[in-house]
């Protein structure tokens, strides 16, 4: 099948002057004085790819890596600065919560003024105003202004509206961010149906397992490059590893072990390094990788056989993963410097995302966060970037092993 | 040529965009209609009992006079607020595309229709006053259609400027009030002579040209003056075709200046 869209070397710059000289008045006095300055911005560099037609693509990226740009080129609402776009077919752009809809007027008129924008006949409007009406669930609010509608209400009349102008290619970027889970499952299940009928789709979202049920294709853009395209699973796999490695960049600034303590203090974690079995610190971690726990502690005084506890949170903050060296059989005998205990976990087999690490050392018997000599939340974390979703998300039993250096 | 092609294809939308503007102007009731009568109604009256009683100006008939002069330039004082669509539909503008040259015409639209109401009233106003009712008065549909396409021609221009320099609306309500006193509205036509020095402004505003020839259609039914047509035609048609020059100029970039 051919393409639909074809962007060939597409750039956008955009100018941002340095004072807002925003103002007539200012412009005139300007002509005397200095000329008015801009800072140039490249939203977006070089970009070309293909959508074929039928198809789906998912646009992922962090805020203000240019995908609404490039969604707004695609939708004929920017122009590019160089390049080309081509496109066949009515498009429909649902960009943002409002998609444009006029909050002063009523849903009923939205509706008509939206069609009418994307060229239906106003016959055809009244005809399919009913199934519109029932499909956002809106029945008794169409005659309400919209500045009294709730941002979910907003996106399931948009997305209602924009499913019956019958586009041939549809641009979403964030409308399925709000509104209930519902009727978001509502939308992808119709996105779905509409895909296979084959309309193609760019989709923009900041939820990877959105992308990943929806897309066979995607790209990932970072300062308005292509970082990363081709099957989603790999994208969305590039795009997390990417995320991982900026946020521990930025995590390394504040440090977890210099908050107030909580414990009685005997003995303290001093240190958390996540390594890979090379020794070699990092913190994304494909499933099948083995994860190496180093933990630094340090005695104030003898501690006659502490133990080690380690838990593992899923991002949603539910144990997915716990393990102490009493569980073990490890006897520390009595520790009176400080040293380094490792942990090593031999696979991770859990659903892409971020895990944090909670450690603790406790009294031999007394494993209660209350009776622990020294409790970390937040002790580090580590990105799962596979994604096995097969895996449950119960406790996993994986081979573990302690060692004390 | 000119968007004309444009305005036909999406002349359902147009009428969308019309309807929800008049909704929202007359608050969807017969009455607002009333309420917006009211307003130059109560400035004839205040302004009449001004000029009759304290200037004590003698003229024939100066209360439908003022009137008829009154209602045309509140056609041509709606720039004032056409100016604003381009910005007034920022959220539409910014997250779909469609020709901008629509929004600007309904805008004008919408206001022609107001206007084609409020002549029914003036023509009523112009039998109660005692206007001088003749076949004449059918042309006035005619100029006031001219009138509308010098209308759009200004909003294209000053929309668009609007969107790059926010006092562009406060720079056109002083040059509006300066040009309603440059046009014979509230004073006699006949008080600026071929031979005064400010009769060449009175040539160059193009309102004084379309206020003339009103009145002649809707008060003294006669046929207006072969100058003020030929002036209402050059200047509504130099209107339309610069003021959509610059509009075509800055069109692309309003989506990201808005």
């Amino acid at each position: 099948m051919g393409n639909v869209i074809k962007v060939r070397e597409v750039s956008k710059k955009f100018r941002i002057p340095h004072e807002k000289r925003a103002t007539l008045f200012d412009h005139i006095l300007g002509l005397t004085g200095k000329r008015v300055t801009y800072d140039e911005f490249w939203a977006l560099k070089n970009i070309s790819f293909n959508v074929e037609k039928g198809s789906s693509m998912g646009l992922i990226g962090k805020n203000g890596s240019g995908k609404s740009t490039l969604l707004r080129l695609i939708g004929n609402i920017y122009s590019p600065t160089t390049g080309s776009i081509e496109t066949v077919g009515r498009i429909m752009p649902l960009i943002g919560l409002t998609t444009g809809m006029q909050l002063s007027l009523t849903g009923k008129d939205n509706i008509f003024l939206y069609g009418s924008i994307m060229g239906i006949p106003r016959k055809r409007l009244m005809d399919e105003y009913d199934e519109i009406v029932e499909f956002a669930e809106l029945g008794e609010f169409m005659d309400l202004k919209l500045r009294d509608y709730s941002s979910g209400m907003l996106a399931r009349l948009a997305f209602s509206i924009a499913l019956a102008t019958d586009p041939d290619i549809m641009l979403i970027d964030e409308v399925l961010a709000v509104g209930d889970l519902n009727f978001r499952k509502k939308c992808m299940k119709k996105i779905d149906e509409i895909n296979s009928s084959g309309k193609s789709i760019l989709f923009v979202s900041h939820q990877t397992s959105q992308v990943k049920s929806l897309c066979d294709t995607a790209i990932f853009l970072d300062s308005g490059k292509i970082k990363s395209m081709g099957d989603t699973d790999k994208v969305v796999d590039d795009y997390l590893h990417f995320m991982a490695l900026q946020e521990e960049k930025a995590e390394k600034r504040i440090s977890p072990f210099d908050g107030p303590i909580a414990g009685t203090g005997e003995i303290m974690i001093t240190s958390l390094r996540t390594t890979d079995s090379n020794n070699k610190e990092k913190t994304a971690f494909s499933s099948d990788e083995p994860l190496i726990l180093e933990i630094g502690f340090k005695p104030l005084k003898p501690v006659e056989r502490p133990v080690f506890m380690v838990q593992v949170l899923s991002p949603e903050g539910k144990l997915v993963y716990g393990t102490n060296t009493q569980k073990e059989k490890l006897d520390l005998g009595t520790v009176s410097k400080e040293g380094r205990i490792t942990l090593n976990i031999a696979r991770l087999p859990f659903p892409h995302g971020r895990y944090t690490i909670n450690l603790g050392v406790f009294r031999e018997g007394k494993l209660k966060a209350k009776l622990a000599y020294h409790f970390v939340k937040n002790a580090g974390a580590v990105f799962v970037t596979s994604g096995k979703q097969e895996f449950s998300r119960n406790q996993a039993k994986v081979a573990v092993k302690w060692n004390v250096t | 040529m000119l968007s004309i092609r444009t305005y036909y294809k999406y002349r359902e939308l147009i009428w969308s965009l019309v309807v929800a503007d008049l909704k929202s102007k007359y608050k969807n009731s017969a009455l607002g209609f009333f309420w917006s009568m009211l307003d130059p109604l109560l400035i004839s009256i205040v302004m009449i009992f001004v000029f009759m009683h304290v200037f004590d100006l003698r003229m024939e008939n100066y209360p439908l006079y003022l009137i008829s002069g009154l209602m045309t330039w509140r056609f041509f004082n709606s720039t004032a607020s056409t100016m604003r669509v381009i910005r007034g539909y920022s959220g539409l503008i910014r997250k779909i595309y469609f020709p901008k040259e629509i929004l600007v015409l309904s805008a004008c639209l919408s206001s022609l229709i107001s206007t084609l109401f409020e002549f029914v009233v003036l023509f009523i106003i112009s039998i109660v006053l005692g206007g001088n009712i003749t076949g004449w008065i059918v042309l006035t549909p005619l100029v006031l259609l001219l009138l509308f396409v010098m209308v759009i021609g200004f909003s294209f221009a000053l929309s668009t400027l609007y969107v790059f320099y926010e006092d562009m609306q406060h720079i056109w309500n002083v040059v509006l009030r300066a040009l309603f006193y440059a046009t014979p509205i509230i004073y006699p036509a006949t008080r600026i002579a071929p031979d005064s020095p400010y009769y060449i402004i009175f040539i160059l505003n193009p309102m004084s040209h379309f206020v003339i020839t009103i009145r002649h259609l809707i008060m003294y039914g006669d046929s207006p003056a072969l100058g003020s047509v030929i002036g209402m035609l050059v200047f509504s048609i130099i209107a339309y075709v610069a003021g959509f020059i610059i509009f075509k100029r800055y069109e692309a970039r309003l989506p990201e200046e808005v």
